[in-house]
Formats: structure tokens, C-alpha cells, sequence
């Protein structure tokens, strides 16, 4: 490991104390965020900025809503940004308003069935607002088409721009990020003992996301499947598990509103040499590509040196679609910052970006091999927010219920 | 009750013909055609995403997990299916569907296009939308844009809704088992919130047991303070809160069913005139009755309890593969339908200021037909104090 990495240090969970500190902090950093985005408003001459939210909070899908409120709702929500600083959270539906009364204090805020409604009083008396949208593609088509009506024709996308603003996660985004991160590695762990073959891949995702839910995590978007040459990771199905099999699995818990991720790859039975072998090489493309993390580094730096690794070992062809379509991306559910990590990713690395470096490459000779880290570029490199990073793991004789070929 | 979405559904969706054989989609994708002929529609597009997928479930079993999906249905021809992810990753697409012709989304007005021209022969063509309430209005206007050229959209979502109105044989019995498993997920509720346990444990160990019954899915919202209105838990905090009010909604085999229940080690005289109203309610449900009928039987019967706000506007709706059907509204009364199979809740707050503590709700749900109400789970006590 080179001098700039650093390996995290944070505990499991933090205390009551410091999440109150990080609290206030966060209230900060929220402030600051929308501070800098009045400020772009202004030199663009918006009065009024849109934010839409549909509800689904992922990981790699942006939320402008929970980038400039902290507030993740249950369905549709619209925040609107005056650039005088008035600010209005709706959120839908009615029956979120005690989540919300308890959730958020930082603006005027609604809960109602009537988004539209609800937008259009408050917009009653500004017929001539210049406004910026943000995220209204998202949204039902019906909803999305009654907002921009009540802008006339003054809305224009503020999409591209918004996260530009200011990239970087927070102090509890980040704290919360390292908790995700401990959890998605006590998962792998309890995946590791209740893997067996027999046992249907969908039995195994669920069981393994009930833990990670026992752990705190309020979601956990989690592929995982096993076949005996995968071309990709996918969702869960019904098909058992069978000696022989590579499982593959990404772990990403969502902690309090923020992702992280981990990618694993385990051999059920004893691994044939060539998978170690090529497993091997996977991840050490994965160490370049950390490696490669720094402030001031395009994010496609980071692709190249994971594609330098694969190309001189003779996989050229593979590093490109339908094979390859990215070597990580950025971990919601706010800002997804910096992105795709991919060759035409021109994004400039700053500290306390938040993402997930994974080759996840398909090798002819075994089928598609995962490993991924969650990353934070420091002041000068990088941290790993994973305390055990990428190895094979092995489900085989000797471990409880396994069954070898016959 | 509007559930949030989640980031990836793990659950076991793969089409499997043991609950719903090739001749239930046969059937509907029949129905389906027929109605198209008789509003003059020349083939039909069917949305569905991870949130909302209903109508593409009902005719194709497919529920999309990666993103949005849609089925490309015309007047004679095989169904095709566009669903999003890489085409590395169809085969496991493929496994939830019974439908063969598979493909990746790509550019989804190109895929469109390309599909119109194959089977609209005549221009000017009216092609049907269905499924459409949660469709994003980006790929919206790549189907307008692929569809204007040679013809028009048209909705049709209110004669192809009424068809899943009435349930066949085979979904009453899938929703008999979905109700089964919510009995068997509100029973470990009950029995976590009566040993100690916190709001948030008992309803992980609510939806863990659901699961273990053999659910796809399974969501529970719960008080964050006594009395307080189930909601989302987006905290881990694990306070015992009593009362508990509780939402659990659970999935099998697409099909969900809903049970709201009220937990207290002491006697609740709110509970009391929750559970009164909502027997009155289901004494009173028949063909043709509506909404409000109902809702003024319970408003009636709770008094001097006020109806709880949660479910005041939203007493009762059909429910199958959709957990959210339309509610009533002013505008556009409902009514029971026999051959339907409906979640029916009843729910109670103080009339006192600024005090939740002493709230109720349960619910109850219905599978009517001519000649009797089927109540296929209800939050009406049995002696063992658990809901039936």
C-alpha cells in the first residue's frame, strides 16, 4: 500500500455525543451548501430554484432534495430555493408530516397529497420568476409536466451545475459512510457463514439483508447471484447455490441516508487455481485504481491505471462495454459525486469525495470477478473505508451444510 | 399506505407456473386485446418500475428491479419486453417472466420505433398506454416522440383497471396466502412488542418472519412515539413505544396484502372503538356499496372519537399487485365490487389537542363476492389476544 493511503480508524457506531457534534456540524455544512448554491443562482440570474425528489433513494441516483435538506421522504418532494434565501421543503404524502415535523426544522416545511397544489399557491404572485429545475426528468411524467407549466416558459435545467457546486460529503455524510461501511463488512462476514449450496441465491440476499438491517441500516442494495460463469452481477433469483459456483455480491448499506459499498467474490468449493490466479490480478487493477486517488486527479486517471493492469495482462477487449461499463461511481443518496468512474469522466477529484472503486471484470477463462472498495480522497490521497479489503472468499468442505460434486 | 421505495428488491420474483400457470396470462393478455379493439387501439405499451408495476406485472409476471420496464403488446403478435440493466444481465431478467422476447431497453424511443414499425402497419395508429401513473417523464417523451410520428397516445388505463378489478380463482387463493403471511408477520409483531422488544426490532423481526413464511416483500411501519401514526423507520433508534401502531404490508407471489394493527399492555378504550368500527364496517360492506357509505357507518360508530387523519380520506381500496390503488375522492366515488378484493381500515384519534397517545387503527382485509364478505385476515382480536 503507498504512503497517501490511509485505512480507516472510525468505531462501529458512533456515540450519542458525537453524532449530536456531527449533527450540528451537518446543519452547517447543509447551510454552507445551500449558500454556494445561492451563490451560483445569483451569477446565473435564477430567483428560483426547483429541487424534485421521487422517493427512491439509491446509490448511485442523485437526490437534490436530500443533497440540500438532509430529508429523504417517502414519495415525490419538491424543494424550492428562493435566491433570497426563503426556502419551502413539500413533501408528499400527508401521512409523512409527524416524520417530517421531527426530521427537519432548517426551512418552511409541508407534507401533502397535492404537490402541485401546494407549489403553485406559493408561486401565486411571481408570475416572473426566472427559475432553474433540478431533477423534474425523475419525476411521474403528469406531476413533472403540471410544475414546469406553472413556470411558464422561465425554467431551465440547473442539473449539470448543481453538484458541481460543491461535490464533497459532509462530515456526518462521511461518518455515516464509514458506519455503512462497517456494516457491509459484518454482512459479508454473516454471508460467509449461512452460504451453502442448496440454499436459493434470493434466501441468501434476504437473510443477509435482514442483518444488515439488525446493524442499523435502513436499506441495502444488494446484487448477488452464483452461477458457475457469470457475465455480470445481477439481482437475486430463486436458483440454489451449487458447489461449483463463483457468487458475486455487492454489499451497499444505506446508513441513515447515506450509501457505501463493498464487492466480494466467493468460490463455492475449493477455488481451481486459475480463479485465485485471476482473482489475484482483479484486485491488484482495484490497488491501482485506489492508488490513483488524489485531490486534483481526473476521475478517468483512476479508470486508466485499473485498465493499465488488465490490458498488460492481455484483457484489452474485455475493459470495454458489454463487459466493462465503469470501474465504480459515486455513493448517493444526495449528491452521487463525482460520478461514474470511467475513461470519459473529466471530473476533478477533491477531498472528501466519497466513492466506490471497483474493476469488476469479466475474465474469460472463469466469468465475471468482483472487487470493490469505498474510498474518501483525503487532503493529499486517499482512505479506505473498508477495514478488510478485497480477498476470495471460499465456501467449501468442512464448512456447515456443504455438499461437494458428486 | 404509500410505501418507499426501496434500493433492490431481494425477495423471490422469478416467474414460477406452480402459482401462476402460462394460461392466468393467457387469459388476461386476451381480455387485454379485447379491450384494445373495442377503444380502437392498435397495440399497447405497458410501464411498470420498481415502485409501481402492476399493470406490466398482471400481464407479464415481470417486476423490474433495475429500473423501468415495459411491455410492448400488439394485436396478434408474441409480447415484447424492454427492460433496463446491460445485456449482460438478461438471463436474470428472463427468469421473472414468462414472456421469451427479452431486450435490453437501449434507446428506449429508437426500441419503440422499431417496434411500431413492425406491427402498425396503417398510420396514424392510436397506441395504448397503461401502467403510466409512476412513468418518468423522460422516457414519457421518448414514447411520445417515437409514437407521434405515425400516430397517437391513447390512455386507456380505465377499462384495462377494471379487468384486474374482479379477481380470478387462482389470485383470490394467492391472496389468501398473502394474507396468511401477514397474519404470521403481525403475530411476531405482537409477540416482540409483548416480550419487550423495540419498535423498530419487532418490526425487523415482523418483516424477517414474513420472509420466512415464504413473502417476496415485506414492509413495516411503526409509531415513532405512543400512539403516534406508523411510519417509515429511517433511524436506529429502538425506543419501546406504547401504543405501537403498526402497517404491515406484505407480498407473495406479486400479490399483497395489508394489515394495520394497534399494540398496548394497557387497555385502550381508542382500540375498543377502532376495532367496534371497523366490525360495523364489515357488516356493512356489499356489492355497490361505497367508500363514504363505510366511512360514515365508522365515523358513527367510534364516536366521540374523531376518524384518525391517516385514514379519513382513505378508508379502504382495492388491493392486488398494487398495494396503492386509487383512493376515493370526491370526484371519483368508489364502490365494492364483488369478484374484489379489498384492505378496509378503520382508525381512531382523540379529540383532545397535541395528544396522540391515545390513537388507534386496525384494518381488514376482504374478499367479496355475491354471496358473502370473505374476511381473509382482520385486526379484530381472537382470545389469545392476536389479530385473525
Amino acid at each position: 500500500m503507498k504512503g497517501h493511503i490511509k485505512s480507516r480508524k472510525s468505531s462501529f457506531r458512533p456515540t450519542k455525543n458525537r453524532i449530536s457534534l456531527l449533527l450540528s456540524i451537518y446543519l452547517m455544512d447543509l447551510r454552507a451548501r445551500i449558500e454556494a448554491v445561492r451563490r451560483r443562482m445569483s451569477a446565473d440570474g435564477l430567483d428560483l430554484l426547483i429541487a424534485a425528489s421521487t422517493g427512491l433513494h439509491t446509490l448511485d441516483r442523485p437526490d437534490p432534495v436530500a443533497y440540500l435538506t438532509g430529508y429523504r421522504s417517502v414519495g415525490e418532494s419538491i424543494f424550492l430555493l428562493h435566491s433570497s434565501g426563503d426556502a419551502t421543503l413539500i413533501v408528499s404524502p400527508a401521512a409523512d408530516a409527524e416524520r417530517l415535523t421531527s426530521r427537519y426544522n432548517a426551512s418552511t416545511a409541508l407534507a401533502t397529497d397535492d404537490i402541485v397544489g401546494t407549489v403553485e399557491k406559493i408561486l401565486t404572485g411571481h408570475p416572473a420568476l426566472t427559475i432553474g429545475t433540478v431533477n423534474l426528468n425523475s419525476l411521474p411524467y403528469r406531476l413533472a409536466e403540471q410544475l414546469l407549466s406553472l413556470c411558464a416558459a422561465a425554467a431551465r435545467p440547473f442539473d449539470e451545475i448543481l453538484y458541481t457546486i460543491a461535490g464533497r460529503k459532509t462530515n456526518l455524510e462521511i461518518e455515516r459512510a464509514r458506519t455503512a461501511a462497517a456494516i457491509a463488512e459484518k454482512g459479508f462476514a454473516r454471508l460467509l457463514q449461512l452460504a451453502r449450496p442448496g440454499l436459493r441465491e434470493c434466501d441468501l440476499a434476504v437473510e443477509t439483508n435482514a442483518f444488515t438491517k439488525s446493524l442499523g441500516a435502513e436499506d441495502n442494495f444488494l446484487m448477488l447471484n452464483s452461477l458457475p460463469h457469470s457475465h455480470a452481477v445481477m439481482p437475486s433469483s430463486t436458483r440454489p447455490i451449487e458447489p461449483g459456483d463463483i457468487l458475486l455480491t455487492e454489499l451497499s448499506p444505506n446508513f441513515d441516508g447515506q450509501f457505501s459499498q463493498i464487492c466480494r467474490t466467493v468460490s463455492i468449493g475449493a477455488p481451481r487455481r486459475e480463479l485465485q490466479e485471476k482473482y489475484d490480478l482483479v484486485v491488484r487493477a482495484m490497488w491501482a485504481g485506489i492508488e490513483a486517488v488524489r485531490p486534483g486527479v481526473p476521475v478517468s486517471e483512476v479508470c486508466r491505471a485499473i485498465d493499465r493492469v488488465l490490458e498488460s495482462a492481455g484483457y484489452a477487449e474485455y475493459c470495454r462495454p458489454p463487459h466493462m461499463r465503469r470501474r465504480g461511481h459515486g455513493l448517493g443518496s444526495g449528491s452521487v459525486s463525482p460520478g461514474d468512474i470511467s475513461v470519459d469522466n473529466h471530473t476533478i477529484l477533491e477531498e472528501n469525495m466519497i466513492f466506490v472503486v471497483h474493476p469488476n471484470q469479466y475474465i474469460p477463462q472463469v466469468g465475471y470477478l468482483l472487487c470493490g472498495e469505498p474510498v474518501r480522497v483525503t487532503a493529499t490521497g486517499v482512505e479506505v473505508l473498508s477495514s478488510r479489503t478485497a480477498a476470495l472468499g471460499v465456501v467449501a468442505a468442512g464448512h456447515p451444510g456443504f455438499v461437494p460434486c458428486a | 399506505m404509500r410505501l418507499k421505495p426501496v434500493a433492490l428488491l431481494t425477495g423471490p420474483y422469478d416467474w414460477d407456473l406452480k402459482f401462476l400457470p402460462l394460461y392466468e396470462f393467457e387469459s388476461r393478455l386476451q381480455n387485454v386485446r379485447r379491450v384494445l379493439v373495442e377503444n380502437s387501439a392498435s397495440a399497447l405499451i405497458v410501464h411498470g418500475n420498481s415502485s409501481e408495476y402492476g399493470a406490466l406485472a398482471y400481464l407479464t409476471n415481470f417486476v423490474p428491479k433495475l429500473g423501468p420496464a415495459f411491455a410492448l403488446i400488439s394485436q396478434t403478435g408474441p409480447v415484447r419486453l424492454l427492460v433496463s440493466g446491460a445485456s449482460t444481465m438478461l438471463s436474470a431478467a428472463k427468469r421473472l417472466t414468462w414472456v421469451e422476447d427479452v431486450r435490453p431497453i437501449g434507446d428506449l424511443k429508437t426500441s419503440i420505433g422499431a417496434w411500431l414499425a413492425e406491427v402498425c402497419a396503417e398510420d396514424r395508429s392510436a397506441i395504448g398506454l397503461w401502467g403510466h401513473s409512476k412513468l418518468a417523464l423522460r422516457p414519457y417523451s421518448a414514447i411520445k416522440a417515437a409514437i407521434e410520428p405515425r400516430g397517437t397516445i391513447l390512455d386507456v388505463s380505465v377499462p384495462l383497471e377494471a379487468l384486474r378489478l374482479h379477481k380470478s380463482a387462482l389470485e383470490v387463493e394467492l391472496s389468501r396466502k398473502s394474507c396468511g403471511i401477514l397474519q404470521e408477520a403481525v403475530s411476531a409483531l405482537t409477540r416482540a412488542f409483548r416480550s419487550g422488544s423495540g419498535a423498530r426490532s419487532a418490526a425487523l423481526t415482523a418483516e424477517y418472519a414474513a420472509y420466512q413464511s415464504g413473502a417476496q416483500d415485506a414492509r413495516v411501519f411503526v409509531s415513532a412515539q405512543p400512539g403516534g401514526p406508523p411510519l417509515f423507520i429511517d433511524y436506529a433508534d429502538d425506543r419501546n413505544i406504547d401504543p405501537l401502531l403498526a402497517c404491515v404490508a406484505v407480498r407473495f407471489a406479486g400479490y399483497w396484502s395489508e394489515g394495520f394493527v394497534t399494540l398496548s399492555d394497557s387497555p385502550s378504550a381508542a382500540l375498543t372503538h377502532a376495532q367496534e368500527g371497523l366490525a360495523a364496517t364489515l357488516k356493512s360492506v356489499r356489492d355497490g356499496a361505497t367508500f363514504s357509505d363505510l366511512a360514515a357507518i365508522a365515523a358513527k360508530q367510534i364516536q366521540p372519537y374523531a376518524p384518525h387523519p391517516l385514514v379519513q380520506n382513505s378508508i379502504g381500496n382495492s388491493i392486488d399487485l398494487s398495494i396503492e390503488e386509487p383512493s376515493e375522492t370526491p370526484s371519483a366515488p368508489m364502490s365494492i365490487l364483488s369478484g374484489g378484493i379489498y384492505t378496509l381500515r378503520c382508525g381512531v384519534a382523540s379529540q383532545a389537542v397535541n395528544t396522540s397517545a391515545d390513537d388507534a387503527i386496525v384494518s381488514a382485509m376482504i374478499n367479496v363476492s355475491d354471496e358473502h364478505t370473505e374476511i381473509l385476515w382482520s385486526a379484530l382480536y381472537n382470545p389469545d389476544g392476536m389479530p385473525q
